[in-house]
């Protein structure tokens, strides 16, 4: 590739000249995401018929759900219609599609859009609903389908911003635009963030919020404009509190980074790090002291019996690890049973090993840089996946609930685990020559899985 | 030496997305999906492993229009056979060659124009792995026949409900995304090939150094 390609378009700002890839990264992430957004029937992802709920009661309504009124689970007229002909009796029945033939839009007054906004999604902050409630509002006019794909538009402007964080984040974390370009791309064409960017679920809130703050970092890391990266970072880690609590789950890892990167043996860095994170935590706190009602009930119900033994046994065992942190991380389509061929979930788990084999052949090859980031990153995956396990520990104990982990809570640390991909992968080669970049196998590979997604998508729900 | 080295690298690194690729192909020529439980039993089990040669019979209802393809649950104990089956009814043969996967279905092709009567289905090879049916025993297999091509039907169905939503040409949208995939996928290849040294590292964009 010559360097004419990568010269910068004449006319902008420096930072806009000098990142302009980053546009085409945000635009392969918004259309893969709409493709799926069409796709996609309504409320056939994860929990998207009670997110919509929260939507549409800030979209009519433009108030929050009175939390401590809340008693049973609601949803609007026309919601509950497009559940009962859209949903069930398609749901666990892969033999049956989707009844687009006899479906009839249901009534769409003022009183069939009425809802308390009462159900498990009300405990979220509301930033990913505010705006999603524009989206809505846009096609407030129109049909309930059109204000479902109206609320999936915002997540695919997160989506798209979430690319560019990620990115930025490569950019500046491995020095070259190409590599930024590498994880953007990575990031806009992971098959379940592809998935989450095109369906209304506040997911794609907290990942791109996390992508941006994994960017602010590195750009600590680079050592340029420290003080006003500082402040972003602060910023960032306020919006993503607002987001999701996955994110918030993350937080003390973006915290242990911007600590290290300032330097753990200064008292300054200490209260650096503090002051930028306060009014993240802060928030967190006074969400959780608003919701604290509806997220004692969610907390309670009675809870099986089990010692922390026998949970760890279960939770730990192969399979079930393989099943959460790989197959549901990377690739697991549908809410309601989309079966995505097997071999291609082998090819993710061979892409891992490759990239571990990587690491262990090309680890004196690396620089100190590289080894402290993939050494951090090992780290915070422990962390977080070891905090999500006592959750859900606490959630079996204390409600009906058997299982409360999916893969996907980890994804706000991707764009991380994708530039340690990268490093693994490069560890293979690192001694033999540098023709060949080994770290561009993934998004190669994400092609053929994104596109197959698609596919099991469309057969699942609309063959004949 | 080295050359070798970096033969077996390449090589390595290069399986995953020809792996990805053929099964993507495969679901593309061949749709599938996991058909009905009419005439099954309510408790299956695997039966198998099957091996070449095997045979089973399936009794088809008459149908106004042609059966196009038989579809059968397949258990794999999650390897990755490819397999080969023959179809046959009323003295004529289809064949198919697919790879199979744990708990899907596969799409079996039936002679054309056929609208009843029986089909026997045939195991040609099984390699690279095991491979069972899911049913009650050894001659009830879960199984569904379909009628008609599979993605006209699915993209005009798909088509017909994003139009409702407001999505006028979901087809457009479908095929403008393949082709950005496609572009990544192509652009994803030439990175790969290009490498990555000091020497290119100037056209690649580096970010300026910080001061300080």
């Amino acid at each position: 590739m010559s360097e004419s390609r990568w010269k910068p378009a004449s006319g902008l700002s420096t930072a806009a000249r000098l990142h302009w890839p980053a546009l085409l990264v945000g635009g392969v992430a918004g259309c893969t995401a709409l493709v799926v957004a069409v796709v996609c029937p309504p409320f056939h992802a994860p929990d998207e018929q009670k997110h919509f709920d929260y939507v549409q009661r800030l979209g009519e309504d433009a108030r929050l759900a009175d939390l401590a009124s809340c008693t049973v689970p609601q949803s609007s007229e026309e919601s509950h219609a497009i559940g009962i002909e859209l949903v069930a009796p398609v749901a666990r029945r892969q033999e049956r599609s989707v009844p687009v033939e006899t479906f009839r839009l249901p009534p769409s007054d003022a009183a069939a859009r009425l809802t308390s906004g009462c159900n498990d999604a009300a405990t979220h902050p509301p930033l990913y609903y505010a705006i999603s409630a524009l989206g809505y509002r846009s096609a407030a006019a129109g049909n309930v389908l059109q204000r479902i794909h109206g609320a999936r538009l915002a997540s695919v402007f997160w989506g798209m911003a979430g690319a560019i964080a990620a990115y930025l984040a490569g950019a500046w974390f491995f020095g070259r635009r190409s590599d930024g370009a590498l994880v953007g791309l990575t990031f806009a064409l992971q098959p379940m963030i592809v998935f989450l960017n095109g369906v209304v679920n506040n997911d794609s809130a907290a990942i791109c919020a996390a992508a941006a703050c994994w960017a602010a970092l590195a750009r600590l890391w680079r050592a340029e404009q420290r003080g006003r990266t500082l402040v972003v970072l602060g910023f960032l880690a306020l919006v993503g509190v607002q987001t999701k609590t996955t994110f918030t789950l993350t937080l003390p890892v973006f915290a242990a980074g911007c600590l290290l990167v300032l330097g753990p043996g200064r008292l300054s860095s200490w209260v650096k790090t503090a002051t930028v994170f306060l009014p993240a935590a802060a928030a967190e706190v006074a969400w959780r002291i608003h919701a604290r009602a509806a997220i004692a009930k969610g907390m309670s119900g009675g809870g099986t019996s089990i010692s922390l033994v026998r949970y760890l046994q279960s939770a730990l065992d192969y399979s079930h690890l393989r099943e959460v942190w790989i197959d549901e991380y990377w690739m697991a389509w549908g809410w309601v049973d989309v079966r995505l061929p097997l071999q291609h979930y082998w090819t993710i788990r061979l892409l891992l090993l490759l990239a571990l084999a990587g690491l262990c052949l090309g680890w004196t090859t690396l620089d100190r840089r590289s080894r402290a980031f993939v050494g951090f990153v090992a780290a915070a995956t422990v962390f977080l996946c070891g905090t999500l396990y006592a959750i859900e520990y606490a959630v079996i104990r204390r409600t009906p609930l058997v299982s409360f982990i999916q893969g996907r809570y980890a994804l706000t640390l991707f764009p991380a685990h994708a530039a340690a991909l990268s490093i693994g992968l490069r560890g293979l080669t690192a001694r033999v020559t540098s023709r060949l970049d080994p770290a561009w196998v993934v998004p190669s590979l994400l092609v053929p899985l994104d596109v197959a997604s698609v596919a099991a998508l469309t057969l699942r729900f609309y063959h004949a | 030496m080295r050359s070798v080295a970096v033969l077996a690298a390449g090589t390595a690194l290069s399986i995953p997305p020809l792996l990805a690729c053929g099964v993507t192909a495969m679901l593309l020529l061949h749709p599938a999906y996991q058909g009905d439980d009419a005439g099954a039993p309510a408790v299956t089990v695997p039966i198998g492993p099957l091996h070449p040669q095997a045979q089973f019979r399936f009794e088809l209802p008459p149908s106004p229009t042609p059966y196009a393809a038989l579809d059968l649950l397949l258990a794999t104990w999650e390897t990755m056979p490819v397999v080969r089956w023959s179809a046959c009814a009323a003295e004529r043969c289809a064949r198919t060659l697919a790879w199979a996967a744990d708990n899907q279905s596969v799409r079996l092709d039936l002679p054309a124009d056929l609208r009843s009567g029986e089909v026997e289905v045939r195991l040609d090879a099984v390699n690279f792995g095991l491979l069972a049916y899911w049913g009650s025993d050894a001659t009830h297999p879960r199984w569904t026949a379909s009628r008609g091509s599979e993605w006209p039907t699915a993209l005009s169905r798909m088509s017909k409900l994003a139009t409702m939503s407001g999505v006028p040409r979901a087809a457009w949208l479908l095929a403008v995304g393949a082709a950005v995939l496609l572009a990544c996928g192509a652009f994803a290849i030439a990175m790969f090939l290009r490498g990555r040294s000091p020497e290119n590292e100037a056209a690649e964009g580096a970010l300026p150094m910080p001061e300080g």
